[in-house]
């Protein structure tokens, strides 16, 4: 019977760790984005704004400071804004756009991106074209921030994480995609601890493939 | 009752496996989760990870959520303990810093990069006791720490190098690290094919093994119990330290540099070594769990000779093979493209 009972202790003992061997990011990144739409009121790109945690914002500052005046400017990171873009690329700048289910095509960014300094706190700029601009007003657009690697922890930022640009068609509108009612079975599970879940407030931090989308969508009048 | 004793030990033995391979999710082909891995095809991933993420929240999604809130708290308390430090000062703040420091190694090792599976398989291969289980994933976390130590020391400190080429200096010490632990591994392989099949013939010989066979004394039955102690089994315990040990903590990297920005790199030494105690903690709480299924499987084989001696083979040779595929695998991944941050 003991026997039994420290099997099962040591399975459980390791379903746990396996679980949590997944949570492991040494970035925590902060996003907001805007969306970019031509004069046609068509969605062009992503213009996103990526705030990193101030540890990190320390790290990969450490050594940019060439003037030595104990502030960084745009020029004195250009070196590292480029250097993050270029290996962005490899990682799908960790963006996942889609209409009607499919993934949409983008393209990479085009100069004027930028890494600035404040507060203790890095934050990168840069806008991300789509391969075809697409009209919201008769297709739904999603797009998710993530890193499916786990290394890189992004979150909306809980302040207008994306707005529209003010040249948006009127009637258009972005919203977080609200998670839907989990199954019977998985809702009686997290009725266990309900209470803990919810204090952690919604949208402040997703992993990876748990990121709720942001919904581009216009009313059709 | 032969059958179910036989049928009871291959579960044990799978499971000390088993306590071996949930320190890596997933040890062979696909790289584990924060080892360095680009998606191949841009197009394929996004619709795969577009489908993965159709399912609504579960249970294992709020609990991940919870997980990394509890990280990003600890990482951001962190940064606030070091600046309490350098405004305040005393020890209350130092010890604040000491304390958060290792809890954050406790939580950070469970995820990779940690030898958790390495050390694990190591022990499961060579080693019989639960405290020489638990040196080493002390010794290893020690040494950790000091590599990151040294890395943002010369590279930092002396020489203000930028954060990305510390950033790719460390994945260079990571290579090392796992080509070093596939050179362990193979050593360890042979040394076990050696054993078995010395063993073998000596088997011929009788079996006047002198053990006593106090079972209640938590030794293990094991054959040649002095065959494994002694110099060689010191140098490879050593040589698997060692190995790796060269790979820096990545976390305590990052902190480290934290700590010298605000001009207090003293302080990150300290929560560096905080550090590598919570993670030797979480470490050799996975040894023990290898060494620990390994004693009971020994135990189960009870009396008999033909069964410990099976037990001792099949779990020594898995273990080093384990060793090997590791660095092998680990070493391949190391390869990916550069992180973008």
């Amino acid at each position: 019977m003991m026997r039994a009972v420290r099997l099962v202790a040591i399975a459980a003992a390791m379903c746990v760790a396996s679980f949590a061997a997944r949570a492991h990011p040494h970035v925590w990144v902060s996003s907001k984005t805007e969306i970019v739409h031509d004069t046609q009121g068509r969605v062009t790109g992503f213009r996103h704004h990526w705030t990193f945690d101030e540890i990190f914002s320390a790290f990969a500052a450490q050594g940019m400071d060439k003037n030595g005046d104990g502030k960084f400017n745009r020029e004195e990171l250009a070196a590292l804004a480029k250097e993050n873009i270029e290996s962005l690329s490899e990682f799908d700048f960790f963006t996942f756009a889609k209409v009607a289910g499919k993934p949409v095509s983008l393209n990479e960014p085009k100069d004027g991106y930028y890494l600035s300094h404040e507060g203790g706190q890095l934050t990168l700029h840069f806008t991300l074209p789509l391969k075809t601009p697409l009209d919201a007003r008769k297709e739904q657009l999603k797009f998710a921030i993530y890193d499916p690697t786990y290394f890189v922890a992004f979150s909306y930022a809980k302040d207008a994480p994306a707005i529209l640009a003010s040249n948006a068609p009127r009637g258009c509108r972005v919203a977080m995609e609200k998670p839907k009612p989990a199954s019977a079975k998985e809702t009686r599970l997290s009725d266990l601890s309900e209470a803990f879940f919810d204090e952690l407030g919604e949208g402040s931090d997703f992993g990876a493939q748990f990121a709720p989308d942001i919904l581009i969508s216009c009313k059709t009048s | 009752m032969r059958l179910l004793r036989a049928i009871l030990l291959s579960l044990v033995v799978l499971i000390s496996m088993g306590s071996v391979s949930i320190a890596q999710k997933s040890p062979f082909g696909v790289p584990a989760p924060g080892t360095q891995q680009a998606p191949s095809s841009s197009e394929k991933n996004t619709t795969r990870s577009l489908e993965q993420r159709a399912g609504q929240p579960s249970f294992i999604q709020r609990a991940w959520t919870a997980v990394l809130a509890v990280q990003r708290d600890l990482h951001r308390q962190l940064a606030a303990a070091v600046r309490k430090l350098k405004s305040d000062g005393g020890f209350a703040a130092a010890w604040f810093l000491a304390s958060l420091s290792f809890i954050y190694g406790i939580v950070h090792a469970v995820g990779p990069g940690h030898g958790k599976a390495v050390i694990s398989s190591y022990v499961l291969a060579s080693e019989r006791t639960v405290r020489r289980g638990i040196s080493l994933s002390f010794l290893a976390a020690l040494v950790q720490a000091v590599s990151a130590i040294v890395l943002v020391a010369i590279l930092a400190v002396a020489m203000n190098a930028a954060g990305l080429k510390i950033r790719a200096m460390e994945s260079y010490l990571e290579s090392a690290s796992y080509a070093l632990i596939a050179l362990v591994g193979m050593w360890l392989v042979v040394s076990q094919m050696r054993r078995i099949l010395s063993r073998g013939a000596k088997d011929a010989d009788v079996h006047v093994h002198a053990h006593s066979h106090d079972h209640d004394c938590g030794h293990a039955h094991m054959p040649d119990p002095q065959h494994l102690k002694g110099d060689l089994s010191w140098r490879k315990g050593a040589a698997i330290v060692f190995a790796v040990g060269v790979r820096p903590c990545s976390g305590a990297v990052i902190v480290l540099v934290f700590a010298l920005a605000n001009g207090m790199f003293f302080a990150g030494v300290a929560a560096t070594f905080a550090m590598a105690l919570g993670t030797a903690i979480t470490v050799s709480m996975l040894a023990v769990l290898a060494v620990a299924s390994k004693q009971l499987a020994f135990r189960l084989a009870g009396e008999s000779e033909t069964w410990s001696g099976w037990i001792a083979n099949v779990v020594g040779l898995v273990g080093s093979i384990l060793v090997l595929m590791f660095g092998i695998t680990l070493f391949v991944g190391s390869f990916g493209p550069a992180r973008p941050f």
